[in-house]
């Protein structure tokens, strides 16, 4: 019989595939390519088992269904980037940014993600810091990753459970809910409402 | 402590995540993979312990480097922490290795450089502006074609390889219709400065551009044309007077050993006397504040020569061996006394006497000014009365007074390139016969709103300047930069200059890049800003700058393609090598911090050397010795020959051989230092003079954001005399409207006695609406208040000269 780590350990994917798709939705503008797979409607008939999203859900396709693919990388460039690089709406994607009374990059969480990655062998990329929210979630997929291999599966759990305490859960909810309450582009909205979802449904605190 | 739940569990929102999950897996091709493809390895994990294991700290390192947080340019420490392969700077504080935060005599340096080193508020904060969240992350380009005020730029993040593809694009476009001219430059005078020239002289515009005339272009220009060199360094340590007109160097610093060297120096025994219609922190380290009204130091200044001819207190030695056209100055001063004085800038005739004879009384005199003057459009005249009085007392180039800085330091290449056959937009010295290098901004900004220049610039870059807040004429700069077809901006964040932008590149901090920089010491001295740590966002501008010089096929005139092998390291290092140094850029970072220094330090009078005549060398009626080329080279004096002043007389001028030249008006520039009065003077109905000044909290209009500068000063007021906030009906905190009689505009009262009561003012640099979250909204733009104009000989940009009315909102 399966114990509860070993359910864990075998829907290890399926996290991973969810932490990846937030960490593309906020990693930069969406491609054309992303673009026209969102316009293949796989993701948005999945957007249907969320009833707290339908109505925007329809306004979501509407804006995919009347805008072609170009148009739209223009119209979610324009989002991103007032989202998260100029300063008049902007949400600070950094988790020092949240984590420290007074804003300012690479402070100790940066320092502290940073001793997470090298244990783990996971490379940050050189053109960003390395507690932005994509990046921070790209490595929780890649924990899900490890967590298929049979000898460190369980350790791969165990960071990741970790992980989420000591980082993400102190900013990563509040981010996505100012993401979520902002006049943002309904895309980004419903993806924040889903990443605060799914954060709290992964690591519901204990019955 | 949260516990992990399996998401495969049976209810609707849990199935919801499969069938996500499912679709999600799906995009996994998109741009690669969703996971970065260098961690798409299981193998690469069995490599690494796990779990807890921290990374590996290594100790940290300490890099001299110099700072740039004003163009003060004081030498740093970075304390830098490795971790893994990112570093990050933890702080920094002053290097005593490096002489600009100790003092700028040689000797003075010597004896007290263990004593530490300063440096101001903003050095101190640097980190907060390098990992400022504010900052601009990613190059974008504008999507909304509606450009102004408050109007969303509606960005859209590009890639670095497509924002560079516009800007080549454009560039080339330009050169494809011999339309290279069009192109306008706006850099900052300190960073890598000599590449942004190059690449301007090989792409074949004359439109290069710094920011120096918008400060103290008018001191520059008279400097030049009175003692031969473009600024003087008053030495303060050794002086036992010191006589400051319109300059706040304990508060606005500038150099950040100046505080140190006048506290020396009054502690010492000298006596100090502040002239200024504000009082600020220099003021109240004074033995004697003098009020005056903004613009009339000229007036001043030539009283209290008047007192010291009159009193036959004057150096008569260096004044009869050195100096020119003293008798027509005396003449001139004579019928300016202390009474013609008073009428003029409010300052009882006792006082000028009795600082007439203070002054003339002393030795040695440190005296000197700077914007306070300089930003008037009677700033350069002003400056030579001012001058004049340093000649009058023969405290030019000794100890004490005010030196000639040998500034000798690494040297420029030479580039071989053809001028442009167009003329510059400003009109360059044929129109301003005294402009600086960095040219008259003001000049250009008006013709292109007005289309009055020879041709309209079409294409607009701007390197680390917030033009609009930084140049006086807000509205006047907006319309300036609507008209261009393009506009590029380069800066750490995006600023009221960006939201006009048509592409805006993340700008390097100065934690991020190298250079050289010749130190404004009285002797020569060369530091090197070396990168502390790797861009947050992108690369170096210069590196930026090679690719597009490459990428445009820029060649010099004897076919090199100058850009096309080019390391900027190997471009500094040639500087280095063939300048004062003579050393190699790794030479330079292995001295004690990274600076090189002349030891031979500091020499006075050096005027006074003696020179051999050179083969074929002539000498003129007026004792000027030129060399076999026909170079001015030295003077005659008494039968031997001297080094001299680089001036046209090669001696101190009073009096100037001007060959009738006029200024940007078409007026005859006077030969003396003739007192002229201001353009703007308050009127009936605009009864105050509007003055600004600059503090320790910020640099200019560009810390705003900085959130520890913010909290040493968050906002600015209106700063009123409480007599004339009493006759207005105003009390500290009022809401009121200032007006001027193009504009008005609201801010807060702030009454104090430390403003002259025919005077209001505040401090520069607030008033930001697109800089960041920390400062939009906080205070009021005080530039707005002025007219874009220019002291009409040397260019100088009018920014404290403005009459207004005030009253409650």
């Amino acid at each position: 019989m399966q114990n509860s780590s070993d359910i864990l350990l075998d829907s290890a994917h399926v996290r991973g595939n969810l932490y990846g798709l937030f960490s593309l939705v906020f990693r930069s503008k969406p491609s054309v390519r992303f673009i026209e797979y969102l316009k293949q409607g796989e993701i948005f008939d999945a957007l249907e088992s969320f009833p707290q999203v339908s109505d925007e859900l329809v306004r979501l396709r509407d804006l995919f269904g009347s805008n072609s693919s170009q148009e739209l990388e223009e119209i979610l460039g324009v989002a991103y980037t007032d989202l998260f690089i100029t300063p008049k709406k902007r949400i600070i994607p950094y988790e020092s940014a949240f984590s420290q009374n007074k804003s300012q990059l690479m402070g100790p969480a940066a320092v502290d993600v940073m001793n997470y990655y090298v244990s783990t062998g996971f490379n940050v990329p050189d053109e960003e810091l390395p507690d932005h929210i994509y990046i921070e979630l790209e490595f929780m997929q890649y924990l899900c990753l490890g967590q298929i291999d049979k000898k460190l599966g369980r350790q791969f759990l165990e960071i990741e459970i970790e992980f989420y305490n000591s980082h993400l859960s102190k900013w990563a909810p509040e981010l996505f809910m100012r993401i979520k309450d902002s006049d943002c582009n309904i895309f980004y909205r419903i993806m924040a409402d889903l990443a605060i979802q799914l954060l709290e449904i992964v690591f519901e605190k204990p019955d | 402590m949260k516990k992990i739940k399996d998401l495969t569990s049976n209810d609707i929102t849990r199935r919801g995540f499969l069938k996500l999950a499912t679709a999600a897996g799906g995009a996994a091709f998109i741009g690669g993979g969703l996971l970065n493809p260098a961690n798409a390895g299981i193998e690469c994990i069995d490599c690494h312990k796990i779990a807890g294991a921290p990374a590996r700290k290594q100790p940290h390192k300490w890099i001299s480097t110099v700072c740039n947080m004003c163009s003060g340019q004081t030498g740093v420490l970075a304390d830098v922490l490795t971790v893994e392969n990112k570093e990050i700077v933890i702080k920094v504080v002053p290097e005593l290795q490096n002489p600009m935060g100790v003092a700028n005599v040689y000797q003075d340096y010597i004896e007290n450089k263990d004593q530490g080193a300063a440096l101001c508020p903003r050095g101190n904060a640097s980190i907060m502006d390098l990992y400022d969240p504010d900052r601009l992350s990613k190059p974008m380009k504008r999507t909304n074609p509606v450009k102004g005020k408050g109007i969303d730029p509606k960005w859209e993040v590009i890639s670095w390889g497509e924002a560079n593809e516009i800007l080549t694009s454009k560039l080339k476009t330009l050169k494809t219709n011999n339309e290279e001219h069009t192109l306008l430059w706006f850099g900052d005078g300190d960073n890598f400065t000599h590449l942004q020239q190059d690449f301007c002289n090989l792409y074949g515009t004359p439109n290069f551009f710094t920011n120096g005339n918008l400060y103290d272009a008018a001191r520059s220009a008279a400097f030049t044309l009175m003692v031969g060199h473009e600024r003087l360094l008053a030495d303060t340590v050794e002086a036992k007077f010191i006589l400051l007109f319109g300059t706040n160097p304990l508060s606005a610093i500038k150099w950040a050993h100046v505080p140190r060297t006048m506290i020396r120096s009054i502690e010492h025994g000298a006596q100090m006397v502040v002239v200024d219609p504000y009082h600020g922190f220099t003021a109240s380290k004074a033995h004697s504040w003098i009020p005056i009204r903004p613009g009339t130091d000229g007036a001043l200044a030539l009283a209290l020569g008047h007192v010291i001819v009159k009193l036959g207190l004057y150096d008569e030695d260096f004044i009869d061996k050195w100096a020119v056209g003293f008798d027509d100055y005396a003449e001139y001063v004579k019928g300016k006394t202390p009474q013609w004085a008073e009428s003029i800038t409010g300052i009882p005739a006792k006082t000028i006497e009795q600082l007439g004879r203070e002054l003339g009384n002393t030795r040695p005199v440190a005296i000197d000014a700077w914007s306070g003057i300089t930003q008037h459009s009677n700033g350069f005249q002003t400056m030579r009365a001012i001058i004049a009085l340093a000649g009058l007392v023969g405290q030019i180039d000794n100890p004490g007074g005010l030196i000639i800085p040998d500034m000798t330091g690494s040297l420029h290449q030479n580039v071989e390139y053809e001028p442009s056959t167009y003329p510059r937009l400003d009109g360059g010295t044929e129109k301003y016969p005294f402009a600086q290098d960095s040219g008259v901004i003001t000049e250009v900004l008006n013709n292109m709103v007005n289309e009055a220049g020879p041709y309209n610039p079409k294409i607009g870059i701007v390197m680390h300047q917030n033009l609009v807040l930084s140049i006086p004429g807000t509205d006047t700069v907006i319309e300036a930069l609507k008209k261009l077809e393009y506009l590029v901006v380069v800066d750490t964040h995006l600023t009221e200059t960006s939201e006009l932008a048509d592409l805006v590149f993340p700008g390097t901090h100065y934690l991020e890049r190298t250079d050289l920089v010749n130190n404004w010491t009285t002797w020569p001295s060369v530091s090197l800003r070396q990168q502390v740590v790797k861009p947050l966002y992108g690369k170096p501008e210069y590196e930026i700058l090679i690719e597009l010089g490459k990428q445009l096929g820029l060649s010099e005139t004897n076919g090199n393609p100058f850009f096309d092998n080019l390391i900027y390291e190997g471009y500094l290092d040639t500087e280095l090598k063939n300048g004062a140094p003579g050393i190699s850029l790794e030479e330079l970072k292995e001295l004690p911090g990274a600076t090189w220094m002349d030891t031979e330090g500091t020499k006075y009078r050096k005027y006074s050397t003696t020179i051999t005549l050179p083969a074929g060398a002539t000498i003129d009626e007026n004792g000027v010795v030129y060399d076999g080329s026909q170079n001015p080279v030295g003077v005659s004096i008494w039968d031997k020959y001297y080094t001299g002043f680089n001036t046209k007389s090669r001696k101190f001028e009073f009096l100037s051989d001007l060959d009738g030249i006029v200024d940007a008006n078409g007026e005859l520039i006077p030969e003396l230092p003739e007192y002229k009065e201001m353009d703007n003077t308050p009127d009936y109905e605009y009864p105050l003079y509007l003055i600004n000044w600059k503090e320790a909290s910020h640099t200019g209009a560009r810390t705003q954001n900085n959130i520890w500068l913010d909290e040493l000063k968050h906002t600015n007021q209106l700063a009123i005399n409480p007599k004339t906030a009493d006759m207005l009906g105003i009390k500290t905190d009022d809401m009121v409207w200032v007006e001027t009689n193009f504009t008005k505009a609201k801010t807060t009262a702030l009454l104090t006695d430390r403003i002259h009561p025919n005077v209001v003012g505040m401090m520069h640099g607030f008033g930001h609406w697109y800089l960041g979250e920390v400062t939009n909204g906080n205070g009021t733009n005080d530039y707005q208040f002025y007219k874009t104009e220019a002291e009409p000989v040397s260019g100088n940009a009018i920014s404290k000269e403005s009459s207004v009315k005030v009253y409650r909102a």
